[in-house]
């Protein structure tokens, strides 16, 4: 049999066990928004562990990272140190959100925000696009991945658009039949699956191309220092700048927390306790990236010259005389990496349009059973568009997401003031809003005026708060009652 | 409600390894030498940051038990 066949039925073999998976989880919840959307609040630790972190890692974990170390060394730190501060909001305000979520049966962000600044229809509208903007390019890339990696898999033989087709015809099946359930346990198994690898092929590939971790360092120490010295290298080549970097850190940060597909997972914990205990295991997950990161430095000198840098791990591995079962579980690997972030934006996004776009603005009720259905249909829509925008369209998707970090970030400032402000208004938090994406939009379309190389969402976020907070005091205060379940307050001197 | 005292300690460390990761702080440590467990100190110390972001949280998350279930017991009803 040739290599490629192996390597190809390890691939199917991989998706019909995701696809097994995902179709029978979602057996036990009930056919109502919560429990599709949440689960029925009813996710455990590991489950809720392996969503969170094989979520954020998307098709970038096994491509874009290994290609950001080989090509901008240093530079890919800033990915290790967001997500190690990143979560740790929810830590302090997670159980709150969690109990109002249960309290009020909210299961979207945005219904969070509606309610506290008692705005039914434009807060949630504006989220709701907001979060489209991001979260459809975000989904769009990952489709991206996933023919790309069938492509490479069997040598060219299967076109990158009927891999992306095969791989997200079985995450459209598992995410209509089975929500978050689907989303949870096939994340489980895909995150394991990605965990080994990543440190399989991130120790092995040092050894065997340099002898070791400790040979390689020393080697790139000598001949090109430049890689090994925060903050690495810009995507021209030239030393990146420290604003530059620590902007894209702080940026990244302030977003993480507030992504609308993580944020809904808060409502999905069987506990508080539960919750908790997710966000203290994370940056187990995150350490997840250095040997990622290994692999990069790894090919530096042994294939230098290599154009797209995203392509490192595949160039490597498609060069050394590797086993075709070892070659199958990292295509595998790959393809879990970006399904399994591809799913739970799906996911998110289809529930965000109907509970946050569509119901408040046409004003609709439906039964539970019927809003369900109504959910599942949208993620077939949003799943058509964006394997349209995939396989169809030449559009720039980069610079897509990387605006849509900082516009996504908004959505924090407005997190902390609905929680510690009991002066936020509605049009505080809705002027806020749009200060913060405009300053964000017009400074990716006119880079030349963000000062130092800052980040523009930065500057947005600094526009928000200021909005935020001087609209706030001019208009009237919101409600105590409403405004009480969610204050709280630093710890007390006494 | 307001958080118990002994969260300070939680908070302050999560600003602190922020602070510690970026701009004026990180550029003095981000270096290659010393090389530890074979990776330039400007990674290792990522490691590090992580380490100490774990242990405080772990500690903290067993000191919260009690609150935790309180909270629990009305989060259940």
């Amino acid at each position: 049999m040739d290599a490629w066949v192996i390597v190809f039925l390890t691939t199917i073999g991989y998706l019909l066990v995701t696809l097994a998976i995902g179709v029978l989880s979602g057996r036990n919840v009930s056919n109502t928004p919560e429990g599709y959307v949440a689960g029925d609040r009813s996710l455990g630790f590991l489950v809720l562990y392996f969503i969170m972190g094989a979520s954020i890692y998307s098709a970038f974990a096994f491509l874009g990272a290994p290609g950001w170390a080989y090509s901008r060394g240093a530079a890919a730190f800033y990915i290790v140190s967001y997500g190690t501060v990143g979560l740790l909001p929810w830590y302090f305000l997670g159980p709150r959100i969690a109990m109002l979520g249960r309290r009020f049966g909210f299961v979207t962000q945005a219904e969070f925000f509606a309610h506290r600044f008692e705005s039914p229809k434009a807060i949630p509208a504006i989220m709701a696009i907001m979060s489209a903007a991001a979260l459809v390019p975000y989904l769009v890339i990952q489709m991206k991945g996933a023919g790309y990696v069938f492509s490479v898999v069997t040598e060219g033989r299967m076109p990158e658009w009927a891999g992306a087709a095969l791989a997200y015809g079985v995450v459209l099946i598992y995410v209509a039949r089975s929500g978050v359930m689907g989303v949870g346990w096939t994340n489980t198994f895909q995150g394991i699956l990605m965990l080994s690898l990543a440190w399989g092929l991130g120790l092995y590939l040092p050894w065997k191309l340099h002898g070791g971790i400790g040979p390689m360092f020393e080697e790139l120490a000598a001949s090109a220092p430049e890689l090994l010295v925060a903050p690495g290298l810009d995507a021209a080549g030239e030393p990146w700048g420290f604003g530059a970097y620590s902007s894209a850190v702080l940026i990244s940060v302030l977003g993480f927390s507030v992504w609308p597909h993580y944020f809904m997972k808060i409502y999905a914990a069987r506990s508080v306790r539960t919750l908790k205990r997710m966000v203290v295991f994370y940056p187990t997950f995150q350490i997840f990236l250095i040997p990622v990161l290994f692999i990069g430095f790894a090919g530096v000198m042994t294939y230098p010259g290599v154009e797209q840098a995203d392509t490192i791990l595949p160039t490597i591995l498609m060069d050394l005389d590797l086993s075709a079962i070892t070659v199958g579980l990292f295509c595998a690997g790959a393809l879990a990496a970006s399904m399994s972030s591809g799913d739970a934006i799906l996911h998110a996004g289809a529930s965000v349009l109907v509970k946050d776009l569509e119901m408040p603005l046409r004003g609709v009720r439906r039964e539970p059973a019927a809003e369900t259905r109504l959910i599942r249909w949208t993620a077939l829509g949003m799943g058509s568009v964006a394997y349209y925008l995939a396989v169809g369209s030449e559009a720039s998707l980069v610079s897509l997401l990387l605006m849509s970090y900082g516009a996504i970030a908004q959505f924090f400032p407005l997190l902390i003031a609905a929680m510690f402000w009991r002066r936020a208004s509605r049009e505080g938090a809705i002027y806020g809003l749009l200060a913060g994406c405009a300053v964000t939009l017009a400074l990716n379309l006119w880079p030349a005026f963000a000062f130092l190389g800052i980040h523009p969402g930065i500057y947005g976020a600094l526009a928000n708060v200021l909005v935020l907070v001087v609209v706030s005091i001019r208009t009237h205060p919101p409600a105590p009652e409403r405004v009480e379940p969610y204050l709280l307050s630093a710890p007390d001197e006494t | 409600m307001s958080f118990p005292k002994r969260h300070r300690i939680g908070f302050r460390v999560g600003v602190a390894v922020l602070l510690l990761s970026i701009w004026p702080l990180y550029p003095w440590i981000a270096g290659i030498e010393p090389l530890v467990f074979g990776m330039p100190f400007s990674m290792f110390w990522l490691i590090l940051l992580i380490a100490a972001v774990f242990f405080t949280f772990l500690t903290l998350f067993t000191r919260d038990r009690e609150d935790d279930e309180a909270l629990d017991r009305e989060y259940r009803k």
